[in-house]
């Protein structure tokens, strides 16, 4: 066994009790990251097996396939990054807007709840 | 005056670190029987309740977001405090206080449902209006034109008026300064009526310091292209 390898055990390793001990996830995304840890073991400690799979689906060198399935993860990472920023965004929106109005009622006439009730809903009105 | 009962046509002012020509704003506007709501966009230093006078509201934003999610917020306000008509006029001086009745008119006689101000249509006025805005401008209508489908002769002219049901239709999430295509996208889709009204556009030295940047149009451009994928 090379040096290397054991050390990108355990770095596999960290990201992972990191993911599953510190971010809440459901069960989906869990199981989802526990997969993508074993295949990254399995390529680390049988450094042939990228090579089958690459000479499997036509591309020369196994570093090469995983390079572009690199990209490829990462090019999805950061259309979802983007997606829930943006989401983020509205809520974050909706939130300032809501405290500006109620900071600007006049104490005590009206419960904070109520807020938004008496209008027509928009199509979007509750869509964040 | 308007101590008790606010009146029924809300003046919506977005204002981002304006100082003294928002106090200037607000003093024009005094004269007026209109309900006013200053919403402040996270300024640095907050909007002094001191420039308020009576009738006069002022919302804050406690982090700054934008004009158009500021404008929400005022249309927003004003709907819950029982708005019948909704003018949104910036802060910078650039709109005279006196042409509000100009856009009010054709709500009022039930004409349509939003009136766009138009500093190029039929008598409007762009005072110390530079060339290469002109030229911007021209050809942001000439998009605006393309994409909305709408008969308008300006774009992004923040100075209109629209009814309490427009104003409860159309809804603004683009935060930033896209919200006026926006606007013309929304009364598009929702087929609302509008009117195009001449108005006058005073460029001063501080709304060109302050406001948008030619440059900017690109800028523009891209959050109104992308905002339509988010």
């Amino acid at each position: 066994m090379h040096l290397i390898q054991p050390l990108l055990l355990v770095a596999f390793l960290i990201a992972l009790v990191v993911y599953l001990r510190f971010l809440r996830s459901s069960l989906r995304d869990r199981l989802l990251g526990l997969f993508f840890f074993g295949i990254a073991c399995a390529a680390v400690l049988v450094p042939d097996s990228t090579q089958r799979v690459a000479d499997l689906v036509g591309v020369g060198r196994g570093t090469d396939l995983t390079f572009y399935l690199f990209a490829v993860g990462f090019v999805f990472f950061a259309v979802l990054m983007v997606s829930k920023l943006s989401r983020l965004n509205r809520s974050l929106t909706e939130v300032v807007r809501r405290v500006a109005i109620i900071e600007a009622e006049p104490t005590g006439t009206e419960h904070p709840r109520s807020l938004g009730m008496d209008q027509p809903a928009g199509p979007d009105r509750t869509r964040l | 005056m308007s101590n008790a009962e606010p009146a029924d046509t809300w003046v919506i002012i977005p204002s981002y670190n304006d100082g003294e020509p928002l106090g200037d704003v607000l003093a024009q506007l005094a004269p007026f029987r209109y309900s006013v709501v200053v919403v402040d966009d996270g300024s640095k230093v907050p909007v002094a309740q001191s420039v308020s006078r009576p009738g006069v509201r002022i919302l804050r934003h406690c982090v700054n977001l934008g004009q158009g999610a500021a404008i929400q917020t005022g249309i927003d306000f004003a709907l819950k405090s029982g708005a019948k008509y909704l003018v949104t006029f910036d802060a910078d001086g650039q709109h005279l206080a006196d042409e509000i009745e100009l856009l009010l008119e054709p709500l009022r006689s039930g004409k349509a449902e939003v009136a766009l101000g138009t500093r190029f249509g039929g008598g409007g006025r762009a005072i110390n209006i530079s060339r290469g805005r002109t030229l911007t401008l021209k050809l942001g209508t000439l998009w605006s034109r393309r994409t909305t489908g709408l008969d308008i002769t300006d774009t992004h002219n923040g100075f209109r008026a629209l009814s309490r049901r427009a104003a409860g239709q159309l809804r603004i999430t683009q935060n930033r300064m896209a919200h006026a295509s926006q606007i013309l996208e929304e009364i598009a889709r929702l087929a609302i009526p509008y009117v195009e009204v001449p108005v006058t556009i005073r460029y001063t030295e501080y709304s060109i310091a302050k406001g948008q940047k030619l440059s900017n149009a690109m800028n523009i451009l891209w959050e109104s292209i992308s905002g339509k994928f988010s």
